[in-house]
């Protein structure tokens, strides 16, 4: 690579769910983005954008209703990051994001006043606002009860139609299993290559022969999430047509193939908008120059610097690397926030593993001002155009509260907003 | 029945019998398989005979010293060998008033012989100082510069010791010499030891009287056949040189000796003229011939094959230059180098097979090859190395495992102690051993999701034993020896999916090309000093 | 512009036609290549022993430094280990000491610069798409074209540094600058599988099959390859199958520089397309 000497508008550290619709919403603003960040945190997405399910976490109350359940929320935990912003700011980034899926071919459904029950791989269930609609009949024929039959295949690990049906047959008496073999897949079968075997029309015939023989009087079948990489869609309805019957994908154990899926739609769709991507390149170090940052990325000889205008930190917590637990403290590696965190590493768990109410290490996570901007050790923000988005905010415990990937959305569609002020 | 006779036939006897034998064997394979698929073309094999034979116009092309040596050696050996060697049949049969010691045949000897002297030196020198060349000369190299080196030394050590010979003198005055008065042999002798450079035993009187009376006589009686030895100005200065020792040398007829070691040198040239690179002069112009100018590495038939293999003079210009040299320089096998790989090659052809560590060596040579084209273009004897390499490669494959089909076939015992002559240290690069390499692993299987060969595979717990993510797995528990027979580190394509898409950034494949490096050491004998 | 012309071993013998296809069309380009006296990149070798494949490659630095050049390669096997050599050696201290002792055995000393480009890279960022698209005399328009990366240039993207190794642009940005389409093809950065002929033939042809009836499913009409060891696997290996077989139906791969000499007007034998063995009958040409 030679030295790139544009001057960006914004640069976004981060390619989960946070950095990606910050580069999004950026570039359709007409910004010049910069976006660096290595895979990790959307290869395990399940595909599924939660917006807010439960609250509170140690009762494990769940909401339909994510709207209310995010005014509870910010009730109860005003720093929550949701309090950053209006509930219009928060549909309008939800809709924006989905759009721009939608236009690439990956379209989501749900309503917008209410969550969507849908079954997990496990038969739980799970509420979400947004699912791919390959998976849409699922919720469906879960509302319906309708006589069901959920396939699995030999050798996919993470998917077991037995486990499911166990959960969920006292109130569904009409839900199915089989296990069959999958065309041409002997032996230990992965979700991305069941995809792309999927892509050839020749091995859905199979599939839906081999399904039908055991389909009975089934109206809806369900599969694990393996009905294609690109355009599962195109599959769905393929193995509709074939089959004569409702079909829906339930996602697999992470990581699962809805995390590639929107991966490449990312992959397509951003450079097309003019953003320059530097995927897989971590940003190593950035130095304040006036009001110009520049950034290190990379390591090595193989070095480089871009510099941009302002930053959108998007980089995750521990898992994608945008929070660093070493031994007795938890550290920004980028930028140096300073995180907020409990005292001791002793406080980081609580006693019990499974504690319902989360450990407080998962509140851990950079502190914003009302602009979504860190502050630095002094409580006034660090720089004038660096913003933070998503999971490496502090005070939400997405995992549990079930916001992952809504509140990176808002979170990162706030920023842009307040960035391009 | 004398002993030049003698010597002679038995010479002759052993050249005709081994050229015979090779020769019999270009045809005899000729007939074993396809036969050659470029028909000769006469005026092509003649053009390449005068070019690329006489003018050793490749030579030329990739090293203008080396062509100027063996020009030097080529022309002044062959000069002697039709004018001086066999001079009853050729020169004088074109110049009959042919005497080998008038000029300009005297100074002719001299010119070739020296030209054939400062040939081989440079070859000597070249054979000592270019790395390569000087690891690869074996005996036979050596033993090819000093046994043409004998013969023209000798020779001139003969003539030198000629030209200082009261003997010989005498035993030509007796022959050629009715000295009309007393004081005639006297003014011979003065003026001969004075212009001629005889050395006689007794004092003769060097005045001006006698040497003018010297100078008719010889004028009259020996100039005829008799140039001055002046024109000799290699073995002249010799024999001026040899004066001190002149009385003692004479005394004990050295030239009778330095003679019989010239015929002695001649002979063992001509016995030896079949065997190894001695038989170049000989293949090589057939091989040219054969080849017609062309340098390319098209497919030839077993004739051409085996013509090749005899042709080689063994100058190890391909070896200089080849491509994959630079990993001799690391493994320390000569097989690698295609003019010792040759004679590795030779050896199997010939002898059906090779054993143990030879074959191993050839094998890793023939597997390193990337059959470049290199050797092939720049042999100077125009072998057709390329359709050797590329014809024996699946042959010696099939015979020889390589380090994939040899570690899956071990039990893991010898796995992890090896079979190499001294147990092996870790690879330089370590990864394998270092608990760092892998403690970022969650076992998330992204690895093996995105692996294309994972995916190709009909059923990967029994077509590659292991998947990447579970080869980690065993490499985090310490299981090293476990992993390297898996079918998934041999059947690894090098994309680097695996290592691209880790979300904690673990260099898998890496560590899988590793792993293969390891068990390539632990079978093979790692000649480099350092780890392997 | 002038560069170090590493042409890597397979060219001269077993893909002539990318040999002269890239020289043909680094003529008309004005970009000089300078023929250096190289050895092996190192890449086959590294299957065997890592030390000897970074030797060799360093030796091509070293000489391509006494020529005052960077070097330039159609390989994208080549230039991968070139690539990875020089990473290697910046992180691995103890590697450099032993690659020093063999470089001074042979009178060389560790090259300072070790600058290793891949053609497509020249003609992306110093040639230019734009200038490209004014020399092109026949456009190639209609012709879709499936644009097959190459891993060793793409990955490991942190050493290669040669695009985005997870959405690459550049090698479309080319095709396009001839006026021809690109499709839009998922396998376009998946492997060929040469790297494992001879080693395990069954999955290195699986690779291909999968490879080549992907670009058909995506409606191109040939497979642009920029790499000897891809072409040699999608050209010379798949010609070894019978003609009826789909793989071989499927649409047959051309290299980049013949691609090119096309669009700029050169004729057929220049680039040498009669040498491919699954030929290319383009009607619109």
């Amino acid at each position: 690579m030679t030295q790139d000497n544009t001057l960006y508008d914004v640069m976004v550290i981060g390619s989960g769910f946070a950095g990606m619709a910050a580069a999004l919403f950026a570039a359709k603003r007409g910004l010049k983005v910069v976006q660096a960040g290595s895979t990790g945190g959307i290869d395990f997405s399940t595909g599924f954008i939660d917006l807010m399910g439960v609250h509170p976490i140690s009762e494990g109350k769940r909401w339909m209703n994510p709207w209310k359940a995010i005014d509870a929320v910010v009730a109860d935990h005003p720093k929550h990051p949701y309090g950053l912003m209006t509930s219009d700011e928060i549909s309008a980034s939800i809709d924006g994001f989905t759009d721009f899926l939608a236009e690439q071919g990956l379209e989501y459904v749900g309503n917008d006043d209410r969550n969507t029950c849908t079954l997990t791989s496990a038969g739980t269930v799970k509420r979400t606002y947004r699912l791919p609609k390959s998976a849409w009949k699922g919720a469906e024929a879960f509302e319906s009860k309708a006589p069901t039959l959920i396939v699995d295949f030999n050798g996919l690990k993470g998917f077991s139609g037995n486990q499911l049906v166990e959960n969920r047959k006292e109130r569904w008496p009409e839900l199915r299993t089989v296990r069959v073999d999958f065309p041409n897949g002997k032996g230990e079968l992965y979700p991305e290559h069941m995809a792309w075997a999927l892509a050839d029309p020749a091995n859905r015939v199979k599939l839906a022969e081999t399904v039908m023989e055991h389909a009975g009087d089934a109206e809806y079948i369900g599969f694990p999430a393996v009905l294609g990489l690109i355009d599962p869609q195109k599959i769905v309805d393929h193995l509709e047509e074939l089959t004569g019957k409702h079909i829906f994908e339930i996602p697999t154990m992470p990581p699962s193939i809805a995390g590639p899926r929107l991966r490449a739609v990312f992959d397509r769709g951003l450079p097309a908008l003019g953003v320059q991507t530097l995927s897989q390149k971590m940003i190593t170090g950035a130095t304040m120059d006036g009001g110009v940052i520049h950034f290190t990325v990379g390591k090595g000889k193989a070095a480089n610097t871009v510099s941009a205008k302002s930053c959108i930190l998007a980089t995750g917590r521990f898992f994608g690397k945008g929070l660093k637990a070493q031994r007795d403290k938890i550290i920004e590696p980028v930028f140096g926030v300073p995180v907020c965190q409990p005292e001791a590493r002793d406080e980081w768990h609580g006693e019990a593993f499974f504690d319902k109410g989360g450990h407080p290490v998962n509140l851990a996570g950079v502190e914003v001002d009302s602009h979504l901007r860190p502050l630095g050790v002094d409580g006034s923000p660090m720089h004038d155009n660096l913003y933070a988005a998503g999971a490496v905010l502090a005070h939400h415990d997405w995992m549990r509260m079930k916001c992952g990937a809504g509140l990176a959305i808002a979170t990162a569609y706030k920023a842009v907003v307040e960035l391009a002020k | 029945m004398d002993f030049f006779d003698f010597g002679l036939i038995l010479a002759s006897v052993i050249f005709i019998a081994g050229a015979a034998r090779r020769i019999v064997r270009w045809f005899a394979a000729g007939k074993s398989t396809a036969p050659d698929r470029n028909s000769l073309n006469p005026i092509k094999a003649v053009w390449a005979l005068i070019f690329d034979g006489l003018l050793l116009a490749r030579t030329g092309r990739t090293d203008k010293l080396r062509w100027i040596s063996h020009t030097l050696v080529f022309f002044g050996f062959m000069g002697l060998l039709l004018f001086h060697a066999l001079d009853d049949y050729v020169t004088a049969a074109f110049f009959p008033a042919f005497e080998s010691t008038l000029d300009p045949w005297q100074w002719l000897r001299n010119l070739f012989g020296l030209m054939t002297l400062s040939g081989l030196a440079y070859m000597g020198h070249r054979r000592f100082h270019t790395r390569t060349v000087r690891d690869t000369s074996r005996f036979q190299d050596w033993a090819a510069i000093l046994l043409v080196a004998g013969i023209i030394l000798s020779g001139f050590f003969l003539e030198a010791s000629k030209i200082i010979s009261p003997a010989v003198f005498t035993r030509m005055t007796n022959e050629f010499f009715v000295p009309d008065e007393a004081g005639d042999m006297t003014a011979l002798k003065a003026y001969w030891a004075d212009e001629y450079g005889v050395v006689f035993p007794e004092t003769l009187p060097m005045d001006e009287d006698t040497l003018e009376k010297g100078a008719e006589l010889n004028q009259d009686s020996c100039a005829d056949c008799h140039s001055n030895t002046k024109s000799a100005f290699v073995s002249r200065p010799l024999a001026t040189a040899m004066m001190p020792l002149a009385n003692s040398l004479n005394v004990s007829r050295a030239d009778k000796v330095f003679w019989y070691l010239h015929i002695v040198f001649c002979f063992i040239g001509l016995a030896t003229l079949p065997f190894g690179k001695f038989f170049h002069p000989l293949s090589a112009p057939v091989n040219l011939a054969a080849r017609q100018g062309r340098r390319d590495g098209a497919p030839a038939g077993p004739f051409a094959q085996m013509v090749g293999l005899d042709a080689c003079t063994r100058c190890g210009e391909c070896s200089v230059r080849c491509s994959v040299a630079p990993s001799y320089a690391v493994l320390g096998n000569k097989d690698i180098l295609p003019s010792e790989k040759l004679v590795s090659l030779g050896k199997y052809r010939s002898e059906g097979s090779l054993s143990g560590h030879d074959l191993e060596d050839f094998a890793q040579g023939s597997r390193i090859c990337t059959e470049c084209l290199q050797c092939t273009d720049i042999c100077p004897v125009g072998i057709n190395l390329q359709d050797l390499w590329l014809t024996s490669k699946p042959e010696v494959a099939a015979e020889s495992p390589d380090p994939n089909q040899a570690v899956r076939a071990m039990d893991a015992v010898t796995r992890s102690s090896g079979l190499g002559e001294e147990p092996c240290l870790p690879p330089v690069y370590g990864l394998a051993d270092n608990k760092e390499s892998f403690h970022g692993c969650v076992q998330c299987t992204t690895c093996t999701s995105v692996c294309p060969v994972v995916a190709v595979s009909e059923d990967p717990s029994t077509d590659l034993d292991l998947t990447p993510q579970q080869i980690m797995n065993l490499l985090r528990m310490g299981l090293k020896d476990e992993t390297l027979g898996a079918r998934m580190v041999w059947s690894c394509t090098t994309c680097y999916k695996c290592q691209e898409h880790c979300p904690q950034n673990i260099k898998v494949a890496d560590i899988l090309y590793e792993l293969r490096n390891t068990a390539a050491a632990r079978i093979g004998r790692d000649r480099f000093k350092g780890e392997c | 512009m002038r560069f170090a012309y590493f042409p890597g071993c397979k060219i001269q013998h077993h893909l002539p036609e990318y040999g002269s296809s890239v020289e043909a069309v680094c003529n008309a380009l004005d970009i000089e290549l300078v023929k250096l006296e190289f050895n092996c990149c190192g890449w086959p070798v590294r299957h065997e022993n890592e030390l000897a494949s970074i030797y060799s490659a360093v030796r091509n630095f070293a000489q391509a430094e006494a020529a005052g050049l960077s070097i330039m390669t159609p390989c994208k096997c080549c230039f991968g280990n070139l690539k990875y050599a020089s990473h290697r050696l910046a992180e691995d201290p103890k590697l450099s000491e032993s690659v020093a002792y063999l470089l001074a055995q042979d009178g060389l000393s560790m090259p300072k610069s070790m600058d290793a480009f891949h053609l497509l890279t020249i003609l992306d960022e110093q040639v230019g798409a734009e200038f490209l698209r004014r020399r092109t005399a026949i456009p190639l328009s209609g012709v879709k074209v499936a644009c097959h990366y190459g891993c060793h240039a793409l990955r490991p993207g942190n050493v290669t540094g040669f695009d985005d190794p997870l959405a690459p642009t550049l090698f479309e940005r080319i095709i396009q600058a001839l006026g021809a389409e690109t499709v839009d093809w998922d396998l376009r950065l998946e492997c060929c599988g040469h790297p494992l002929r001879g080693r395990d033939d069954i999955i290195s042809q699986a690779l291909m099959r999968k490879k080549v009836e992907g670009a058909k499913e995506a409606g191109a009409d040939i497979i642009v390859t920029a790499c000897t060891y891809c072409q040699l696997q999608f050209d010379r290996e798949r010609a070894k199958l019978p003609r009826t077989d789909l793989a071989y139906q499927a649409p047959p791969a051309v290299l980049v520089t013949q691609l090119i000499g096309k669009a700029l007007g050169l004729d057929a034998y220049e680039v040498g397309l009669n040498k491919n063995h699954i030929p290319w009958h383009a009607p619109v040409l």
